[in-house]
């Protein structure tokens, strides 16, 4: 890939996959700062094997392998990077405004909660339910977990009563 | 709420998510980044492999200097030794590396194959790090102490001060590669290993810390 295109396929990564990043990296941290550390580890990580992509796979199954694999490699120290930390980075929902407010942020808090279940289960079983929540099909789930389907399917409905269970409390 | 309402949510909520990103600055910083990630791997390579090289030159120039003992020089072949082994060894862990556009799963098992291999390294760092110095200083020792025998008890004082001394800083280095071992590398193998398992098994199980993981052990 020349190093112009390299340049354009990541920008144009960045503007139709970068909410995949940003949900993996809020589904495996508990601080805003680590968070941000770890969006910026993911994005580097994308950028330095933007040149190993071949096309095979969807690029929203490669992105998530990327930042999956990144999240659960990489093992998060209490202290800071800021000399290297990216300063232009911003993070955040979207604020409510106007009419059926109360509902959105509702469904703010219940969202706010579902990160809170997933964080609490084991960080394979998070990876799972975050490509479930993003419709991915199995044969798409076994392709970034490395798993057969079947197992897929097993695994999948136990963590979908686990999650069941957590959402209650 | 079921789970397939969430999912919906779930679809809604993260579509309103705004990531504020300059893209020309932000490429800026990831290649700078990349430079600086090269360039600090670069230098812990040459740190660690550099300073076995420099000390033959060194050790060579010394002997000939003070025309120390033959059995002085064999710290030369001892530092080569090691230099060439990790050399060695890096070049073939370079190629061993995680690729992380891979499957999870391929990625987690490179990771801890690397995770054993430095366990692996320092456990045995006696062999392959300590022993041919210590074999080289101890023949250095040794003749220099029959050689000075005749001059008298303070010479040979001297002399086991010297190895006494030695062996505790060997010692040292031992204990402080065993230690890093149980600190971090064992935890982090352990900690992939329940990664690993938690996605080949699917019988949930709960890890000391209080992590919920899957095994069928």
């Amino acid at each position: 890939m020349h190093h112009d295109d390299s340049e354009a396929v990541f920008k144009t990564w960045l503007q139709e996959h970068g909410g995949i990043v940003f949900k993996v990296a809020r589904a495996y941290t508990f601080t805003d700062e680590d968070r941000k550390d770890l969006v910026q580890d993911i994005l580097l990580q994308l950028w330095v094997s933007l040149p190993q992509f071949e096309g095979k796979a969807k690029t929203s199954t490669w992105v998530y392998r990327v930042a999956l694999n990144t999240a659960l490699a990489s093992r998060r120290k209490s202290q800071r990077r800021k000399d290297r930390q990216i300063p232009i980075l911003e993070v955040g929902d979207v604020p409510a405004v106007g009419n059926g407010d109360v509902q959105r942020l509702r469904d703010r808090e219940i969202v706010e909660h579902l990160y809170t279940a997933i964080r609490q289960l084991p960080k394979a079983d998070a990876a799972l339910l975050l490509l479930y929540l993003d419709d991915m099909s199995y044969r798409e789930m076994a392709e970034v977990l490395g798993i057969s389907e079947s197992n897929v399917g097993v695994k999948l409905s136990r963590v979908r009563k686990q999650l069941a269970e957590l959402m209650k409390e | 709420m079921n789970p397939d309402e969430l999912k919906k949510l779930w679809k809604t909520q993260t579509s309103a998510v705004r990531l504020t990103i300059d893209t020309d600055v932000l490429l800026q910083l990831l290649k700078r980044n990349k430079n600086h990630f090269e360039a600090m791997v670069f230098w812990r390579d040459a740190r660690e492999i550099g300073v076995a090289l420099l000390m033959a030159p060194i050790l060579l120039w010394m002997g000939v200097k003070d025309h120390l003992p033959w059995t002085f020089f064999l710290m030369i072949p001892a530092m080569l030794g090691i230099a060439g082994f990790m050399l060695t060894d890096r070049m073939l862990q370079k190629r061993r590396q995680p690729q992380l556009d891979n499957p999870l799963r391929d990625c987690l098992e490179r990771l801890l194959a690397q995770v054993e291999h430095q366990i692996g390294l320092l456990r045995n760092v006696f062999w392959w790090y300590l022993l041919p110095v210590a074999a080289a200083l101890a023949a250095f020792f040794g003749h220099v102490t029959w050689l000075t025998w005749a001059d008298g008890w303070r010479h040979r004082l001297a002399s086991a001060v010297i190895i006494a001394v030695t062996t505790l800083i060997f010692w040292g280095v031992y204990w402080l590669n065993q230690w890093a071992v149980r600190r971090e590398l064992e935890p982090r193998r352990e900690e992939l290993r329940a990664l690993i398992s938690n996605l080949e098994n699917d019988n949930p199980v709960v890890l000391p810390s209080g992590e919920m993981s899957s095994s069928t052990d």
